[in-house]
């Protein structure tokens, strides 16, 4: 529940401070880089090679992100229940030196009123960019929002070091 | 019939129809040979809530079309069980999380189609650890007890 809500206020408080939310990956990257309160770059090493990198992303992407998660509350005495549908679209791109790893979301919901114009397919909540650095060596440059989600991130990282195939339970 | 034995047979409709509601998903029953074997681990992380694993098992006609099979209720001691051998089946792992403290319910599910190969059977490992899940299918040959992984098949994948 909680990292709903908060993504919700995270993405009012992005437009509140009139920050408008990337509507591209590159966008999303600047938005992080800038060090900014809502977006920021972690950049890590690994020993694996940069085409195995790649495939964990591709397969894991596919098998684990293409969902839906409705999340519903009760909404307690003498409120009315909320209904919140999210749907992940992750995109996967490759090439000779780097791998683009995006995820998108778009939500929708009861009573949400959306203050800005959403990016297409649905606002970018992380980019992971792998590039090779050597024969067995990769470096990860993944950009995320600073608030929720932290079980996405979790088995993102999991995926490049190869320390875990699981996937995230995106209901969390 | 009499007035009094319509009675009898309306009220018996009504309460098989609320048995029949109220037991949950159709149970799977194989007709093919054992060929399946799961083992689960389903941890919340947290003693006010629970994971409940269960898979549901659709075969997968020659269009692509899949037809609920039935549902086992994973946890607990090995479970084993059959698909056909030769056909593809397209299996649904769905993970059940409720919590007694918030009044909530969550559910997600992963699936892959599986299709088996005569002599093989499959070691499926079910897992939900640390708010992250996972079905992982290992291919055994019965002759020389090789094993492969057997990777996610997108039911995309399928061919008409």
């Amino acid at each position: 529940m909680l990292p709903r809500f908060l993504l919700v206020f995270a993405l009012a408080a992005i437009v509140s401070s009139c920050v408008k939310p990337p509507p591209t990956a590159e966008g999303f990257r600047q938005l992080a880089a800038s060090g900014g309160r809502w977006a920021k770059v972690e950049t890590f090493e690994v020993d694996r090679p940069y085409q195995e990198v790649a495939k964990t992303f591709q397969s894991r992407s596919a098998a684990c992100l293409q969902v839906q998660v409705v999340s519903t509350s009760s909404g307690g005495y003498q409120s009315h229940p909320t209904t919140f549908k999210r749907d992940y679209k992750p995109t996967v791109k490759l090439d000779q030196s780097r791998a683009e790893f995006y995820v998108q979301i778009h939500i929708e919901g009861t009573n949400l009123v959306r203050v800005y114009e959403e990016a297409d397919g649905g606002d970018y909540v992380m980019v992971a960019d792998a590039y090779p650095v050597g024969p067995n060596r990769s470096r990860i440059e993944l950009h995320q929002v600073t608030v929720g989600h932290d079980v996405l991130m979790k088995s993102v990282r999991d995926w490049a070091t190869g320390k875990s195939t699981a996937c995230p339970d995106l209901t969390k | 019939m009499t007035t009094w034995n319509r009675g009898r047979l309306l009220a018996v409709m009504l309460l098989a129809g609320a048995v029949a509601a109220c037991a949950g998903p159709r149970p799977y029953v194989s007709s093919s040979e054992n060929n399946l074997r799961f083992t689960t681990v389903a941890e919340s992380g947290s003693w006010f809530s629970s994971v409940q694993a269960s898979v549901h098992i659709h075969s997968v006609d020659e269009n692509c079309q899949t037809n609920f099979q039935g549902t086992i209720r994973l946890g607990g001691s090995p479970i084993a069980t059959g698909i056909p051998v030769g056909q593809p089946s397209y299996l649904v792992f769905s993970f059940d999380s409720s919590s007694f403290m918030s009044n909530s319910s969550s559910s997600i599910n992963y699936s892959t189609m599986l299709t088996p190969r005569r002599d093989h059977d499959y070691d499926i490992a079910v897992e939900y650890v640390e708010d992250t899940y996972n079905a992982t299918i290992r291919e055994v040959n019965r002759r020389n007890n090789q094993r492969r992984e057997v990777h996610y098949t997108a039911l995309d994948a399928c061919e008409a």
